[in-house]
C-alpha cells in the first residue's frame, strides 16, 4: 500500500496531535489524580439510610476541617434531599467560602439521575446501588444551579438547588 | 507490465500535486488543537 | 454511456425503505420543531402531550428508524449494483423489511401512548411497557436479516469470481454489517434476556450499570453505523459526480477495516462520569477511541486529494484553483460537502467529549446534543439527503429535474443556517452547564438560568428553520418519488484510477477471518476485565420503576 508524502505528514501530524492530548489527560489522571469520578463503592437502593452518609441527620452541609466540607445528597424523582434549615424547611441552598474543599456525596433511592453543579466540574452519574463521589475545590464565586441532568421521568426538569460560593 | 513500467507509474503518482490538499488538511488539525486546548483550558479553569 | 436500472421487483424493495425514512424524517423532525419551541419557554405542548414522550419520539423514530432503514435500503441497492441480488434475496429484503417495519410500529404506538417514555436509551430501572423492548428487538433481528442477505450476496459474487476481489462498495456494505451485528448482539441480550423479562415481572431486579454497559457497547458502533455510508458515498460515490476517479482503492478499504475494529471497543467514554467503572479501564477505552479517529484523519486526505487530482486533471493548475471549480451548483456535491464540512468542528468536539476527566466538563450538557446535531444531524443526513437526489429518481425512472436541483440547493442551504445557529447555541449553552434532555424549567432562577433560556430561544429560531428544510425535503422526495419527469438518473460509484493507483490492491484486506478475530480480540480485551468487575461487584439489583414515567 502505498501512501504519498504529504499524506505521511498529515497523518505524522495528526497521530501526533491525538497522542499529545492523550499524553495531557493521562498525566492529569494518573499523577495528578482527577479522574472522572469512578469510586466503585456500592449500597442497597432500598435501604440508603444504612449508610451513614445517608442518614436523613447527616444530609447537607458538614465542615469537616478548617476549609473541607462535605456535602451528603439523596437523589429520588423528582428532587435532591440536602438536608433541612434550622426550621425544619428542606435546604435548597449550599453556602461555602470561595477556595474551599467541597466533597460531594451522593446516591438515588430510586432510578438513575446525573448531578451536575453547573458551571464547575462536578458532574456525575448517579445509579441506584452506586455511591458516586466528586471533590474539587470551589475557584471561582457565584451562584451554581444544581440539576438533573439525566432524564429521571416527567419531573426531571424540576430538580434542582442552588450553590452559592462567596 | 513489465517492472519497468510499474515503476514508472509509481513515479506519477508522487508526482501528483497535493499541496492544495497538504494545506486544507493542515487547518483542519490546527482547528482541532486549537478547540481542543481552549475547552482543556476552561477545565481546569473550574 | 451505458444506462444500468434495477429490476422492478429490485427497485421496489429499495424504494419500499426510502418511504419509511421521509416518512420519520417528517415526523421526528416536527417532534424536534416541538421540543425547541417548548424549552424556549414560550410554547406550551397541546392536549397534554407530554415533553418527554415527545422527545423519545425524535429520538426513536430519528435515531434507529429513520436511519436504520434509509442504511438498510441503500445498502441493499449497493449490493443489487455491484454484486446482483437473486430473487430468493429480494424475498428475504423483504422480509427483513416487514420484520423492521412491525417493531418499528409496536415501539411507536408504545411511545405515542405514553407507556414508553423513556428515551432511546430506555434506561434501567425506569420500566416501559413490554411491547416497547420488543419492538426494538425486531428492528433489531430485521436489520439481522438484512445483514446476512448482503453477507450472501458477496459471497455468491465470490464463488463466481474466484481469485478477484471484491467490488469496494460491497466490502464496505459487509464491514458495516459486521460491525452492526457484532454491535446490536450487547444490546440484543440486554434487551431480551436482561430487560424483558424484567419488564414482564418474571424477574424482581435488574442490574442497571449492567444493562447501561451494554447499550453503550451497542451504543458508539451504532454511531458509526450511521456513518459508515455516508463514508461510502464520501469514497466512491462523490468522485463519480465531481467528474473523478477514486483516490486509493486499498487506502479505502484499510479505513473501513480500521473503522470496524476500533468503533466497538470504545462505549465507555459514553460512561466516563459512571460510579461504577474502574478508572483505568476507562483510560484505556479512551486511548482505543482516539484510534477510531485515525480512518478519519485518512478519509479527510483522500477528500481532498480526489478533489485535488480531479481539479487539476480539468486544468485548473493554482494552488486552490481545484476548490472553486468544484461542482457547488449540483446538490448531489454540494449536500455531502457540508456535511464533510460539519464534521471538522463534529469531530473536535468529540475527541473533547472522550478526552476522560475533561468530559465532566460536557456531559449531559446541551454540548452533546449540539455535538450529534452536527455529526449525525448534518455530516450524516446531509450526505443521505445528497444520496436520495439521485438515488429515488433512478429507483423511479425519473429525473433529477434543474429546477428539484436548485430547491435541493436551497434546502441544504435552508438546512446549513438553522443547524449552525441552533447547533451553535448548544454547543455554548452545554459550556455555561446547561442540561440536555430537560423541559422547559426557570430551575432556581438566577442569571445562570436566564442566560440558558436566551440560547434555548436562539435554538427554537434554528429549529424553526431546520423544521422549513424539512419541509422542502420531504416536497421534493415526493417529486422525485411521483411526478418528476420520466427519464434516467445515473447512478454514480467512482471507477479505480488505474494510471494513479497502479498498486493491486493486498490480498490481505480480505481476510475476513483475521479483521473478525481482531475485532473480537480487542473487544474481548477493552470489556472482559471491566465487565466481571461491573458483575463481581454488583449491588442489589434495582426494582422496575413505572411512575417516574406517567404509567401507572
Amino acid at each position: 500500500m502505498h501512501l504519498h508524502k504529504y499524506e505521511k505528514i498529515w497523518l505524522v501530524f495528526g497521530l501526533g496531535s491525538l497522542a499529545l492530548f492523550l499524553v495531557v489527560i493521562g498525566f492529569a489522571a494518573f499523577w495528578k489524580g482527577t479522574h472522572p469520578q469512578s469510586h466503585i463503592e456500592t449500597i442497597d437502593p432500598q435501604n440508603i439510610e444504612a449508610n451513614e452518609s445517608f442518614k436523613p441527620e447527616n444530609l447537607g452541609l458538614t465542615e469537616v476541617a478548617d476549609g473541607k466540607y462535605v456535602v451528603n445528597i439523596v437523589a429520588s424523582a423528582f428532587n435532591y434531599d440536602l438536608g433541612k434549615e434550622e426550621d425544619g424547611s428542606p435546604t435548597k441552598t449550599i453556602r461555602v467560602p470561595k477556595g474551599s474543599t467541597v466533597l460531594f456525596q451522593i446516591t438515588t433511592r430510586d432510578v438513575v439521575h446525573g448531578f451536575q453543579v453547573a458551571g464547575t466540574n462536578v458532574n456525575m452519574m448517579v445509579e441506584p446501588g452506586h455511591i458516586s463521589r466528586y471533590e474539587t475545590v470551589m475557584k471561582n464565586d457565584g451562584d451554581f444551579t444544581i440539576v438533573c441532568n439525566e432524564y429521571c421521568g416527567i419531573g426531571h426538569h424540576l430538580m434542582f438547588g442552588t450553590v452559592e460560593v462567596y | 507490465m513489465s517492472k519497468k513500467n510499474i515503476s514508472a507509474a509509481k513515479q506519477t503518482k508522487e508526482d501528483v500535486n497535493l499541496k492544495g490538499t497538504l494545506i486544507m488538511v493542515m487547518i483542519l488539525g490546527v482547528v482541532i488543537l486549537v478547540f481542543w486546548f481552549g475547552i482543556y483550558g476552561l477545565f481546569l479553569s473550574r | 454511456m451505458e444506462t444500468f436500472k434495477f429490476s422492478k421487483k429490485e427497485s421496489r424493495l429499495y424504494m419500499s425503505f426510502m418511504y419509511v425514512t421521509f416518512v420519520s424524517l417528517l415526523v421526528g423532525g416536527l417532534m424536534g420543531l416541538l421540543q425547541t419551541l417548548v424549552r424556549s419557554g414560550k410554547y406550551k405542548l397541546p392536549f397534554n402531550i407530554d415533553y418527554y414522550t415527545i422527545l423519545t419520539t425524535h429520538g426513536v423514530i430519528l435515531g434507529l428508524v429513520l436511519t436504520t432503514f434509509f442504511i438498510v435500503g441503500f445498502q441493499f441497492s449497493l449490493m443489487g449494483k455491484t454484486v446482483g441480488i437473486s430473487d430468493k434475496q429480494i424475498l428475504w429484503g423483504w422480509i427483513s423489511f416487514w420484520v423492521m417495519l412491525v417493531g418499528t410500529v409496536l415501539a411507536a404506538w408504545m411511545i405515542l401512548t405514553g407507556e414508553a417514555s423513556v428515551l432511546y436509551t430506555f434506561y434501567t430501572p425506569l420500566r416501559a411497557h413490554p411491547i416497547f423492548y420488543i419492538g426494538l428487538a425486531l428492528v433489531i433481528v430485521g436489520s439481522w436479516i438484512a445483514a446476512i442477505v448482503n453477507f450472501r450476496q458477496l459471497y455468491v459474487w465470490k464463488k463466481a469470481h474466484k481469485g478477484e476481489k471484491s467490488p469496494l462498495l460491497a466490502f464496505m456494505v459487509v464491514i458495516n454489517m459486521i460491525m452492526w451485528v457484532v454491535a446490536s448482539l450487547g444490546v440484543a441480550y440486554s434487551v431480551v434476556v436482561l430487560i424483558l423479562p424484567w419488564s414482564l415481572g418474571y424477574v424482581a431486579t435488574v442490574n442497571v450499570l449492567l444493562t447501561r454497559t451494554l447499550f453503550w457497547y451497542f451504543g458508539h458502533p451504532l454511531v458509526y453505523f450511521w456513518l459508515l455510508p455516508a463514508y461510502m458515498a464520501w469514497y466512491a460515490i462523490i468522485p463519480k459526480i465531481i467528474g473523478g476517479k477514486l483516490f486509493s482503492d486499498s487506502l479505502a478499504r484499510l479505513s473501513f477495516i480500521l473503522l470496524l475494529m476500533f468503533s466497538i471497543p470504545v462505549g465507555f467514554h459514553h460512561q466516563l462520569t459512571e460510579p461504577g467503572i474502574d478508572p483505568t479501564w476507562k483510560f484505556i477505552q479512551v486511548v482505543l477511541t482516539f484510534m477510531v479517529v485515525v480512518p478519519t484523519l485518512m478519509t479527510a486526505f483522500s477528500l481532498f486529494a480526489t478533489f485535488e487530482i480531479t481539479g487539476r486533471n480539468k486544468g485548473h493548475k493554482t494552488l486552490f484553483g481545484w476548490f472553486k471549480h468544484l461542482p457547488w451548483k449540483d446538490v448531489r456535491f454540494l449536500a455531502p460537502f457540508i456535511g464533510m464540512v460539519a464534521f471538522i468542528p463534529g469531530g473536535a468536539g468529540g475527541i473533547i467529549n472522550a478526552s476522560h476527566q475533561v468530559n465532566s466538563l460536557v456531559h449531559n450538557t446541551i454540548w452533546v446534543t449540539g455535538h450529534f446535531h452536527l455529526t449525525i444531524a448534518t455530516t450524516v443526513i446531509l450526505t443521505y439527503f445528497g444520496i436520495a437526489y439521485w438515488l429515488i429518481p433512478h429507483l423511479t425512472g425519473r429525473r433529477l429535474t434543474p429546477k428539484l436541483n436548485k430547491l435541493g440547493i436551497i434546502q441544504t442551504i435552508v438546512w446549513t443556517v438553522g443547524m449552525a445557529i441552533m447547533s451553535t447555541s448548544m454547543h455554548i449553552q452545554g459550556l455555561l452547564g446547561g442540561p440536555r434532555r430537560s423541559s422547559f424549567s426557570e430551575y432556581a432562577g438566577g442569571d445562570q438560568v436566564s442566560t440558558w433560556i436566551s440560547y434555548q430561544v436562539s435554538q427554537a429560531v434554528g429549529g424553526t428553520i431546520l423544521f422549513i428544510g424539512i419541509v422542502l425535503m420531504v416536497y421534493i422526495f415526493i417529486q422525485l418519488a411521483f411526478f418528476a419527469p420520466r427519464g434516467y438518473e445515473d447512478y454514480p460509484i467512482a471507477e479505480e484510477d488505474l494510471d494513479l493507483d497502479t498498486e493491486k490492491t493486498p490480498k490481505i484486506l480480505e481476510n475476513w477471518y483475521l479483521w473478525i478475530g481482531v475485532t473480537i480480540a480487542l473487544i474481548l480485551f477493552a470489556y472482559t476485565i471491566p465487565m466481571i468487575d461491573i458483575i463481581k461487584h454488583s449491588p442489589p439489583g434495582s426494582i422496575p420503576f413505572d411512575w417516574p414515567i406517567g404509567r401507572s
